[in-house]
């Protein structure tokens, strides 16, 4: 079964296959489900989001493209989804939340210092979700997936300018919001993936 | 996937936020409960049942309602707040007629 290409299993799931559906999931739940999380910040959500994402794939099947890759309308479907669900859930009560850890910290910038001390990726993470939403996917899809402003572009049906300045802008946020300045991280070691 | 050359990150703080990001997304993984659920849903007889339901918010006495089906492909439609807004649409367009 491992010798399915994508496109057979996109072809299969058109004739109803659960079978090419669970091997669908298998081959990008992570992507999908990592994707929903850094967004939404929410475990429950992004399996909630997971399900839904694929159960969407099996449903409209017959919509997709089986010629063409099937990550970008996954990539698409998460982002969208995901949107959605923040757009409804945090409507009310993030602000009161984001006032609470302002109380809380009293400062919003985060020394370096801290940041080494401290769980350096749930910083990051914090720091990605304190993001106006827009910022976040781009900055989530670029980073974490690895996607280029014109994959991004394509995916989010957004003006490649508009990806562009949204990074540029969530990337000059998360430096100032985590303390991260050149001088500071001479010394980090980086490993290049 | 390779990045495009006209944006390249060259910055070691760039370099430190993705392996963060990717550090921590690498902790996360999906409960194996929600493969089980997926295919549970996505059975033939779940399936129909999700169809229906879908067929019947479309069409309400000929009138189409403000969620078409197709609108659910982009992931984008607030479903909740736009039956809501149906719903008290429906509502008021009743009252308004009695009255």
């Amino acid at each position: 079964m491992l010798k399915h290409t994508e496109n057979q299993l996109v072809e299969e799931l058109r004739s109803g296959s659960l079978e090419a559906l669970g091997l669908l999931y298998d081959r990008y739940q992570h992507m999908v489900y990592r994707t929903a999380i850094a967004i939404t910040g929410d475990s429950e959500a992004a399996n909630d989001l997971l399900q839904d994402v694929f159960l969407r794939l099996y449903r409209f099947a017959d919509h997709i493209d089986s010629k063409r890759p099937l990550e970008p309308w996954l990539y698409r479907m998460t982002a969208n989804l995901s949107y959605t669900w923040v757009k409804r859930n945090h409507r009310w009560y993030q602000p009161l939340e984001d006032l609470a850890d302002w109380l809380v910290s009293g400062e919003s910038n985060v020394p370096l210092s801290q940041v080494e001390s401290q769980d350096d990726w749930h910083l990051v993470q914090q720091a990605v979700l304190d993001l106006p939403l827009p910022q976040r996917i781009v900055v989530v899809l670029y980073y974490l997936n690895d996607l280029s402003i014109q994959e991004i572009a394509e995916i989010l049906e957004v003006p490649v300018g508009t990806v562009k300045s949204r990074l540029h802008y969530g990337r000059h946020a998360l430096k100032k919001n985590l303390g991260l300045q050149k001088e500071m991280l001479r010394d980090f070691n980086y490993e290049q993936s | 996937m390779n990045k495009v050359e006209y944006f390249i990150m060259n910055d070691t703080a760039d370099y430190y936020l993705q392996q963060c990001l990717k550090n921590w997304a690498a902790e996360q993984h999906p409960p194996k409960a929600v493969r089980s659920k997926l295919l549970h849903a996505a059975s033939p007889f779940h399936l129909k049942l999700f169809n229906s339901s879908s067929r019947q918010n479309e069409m309400n006495d000929g009138i189409a309602a403000p969620v078409p089906y197709r609108q659910f492909l982009s992931g984008r439609t607030d479903v909740r707040g736009q039956t809501q807004l149906w719903a008290w649409h429906m509502t008021m367009t009743s009252l308004r007629f009695l009255t």
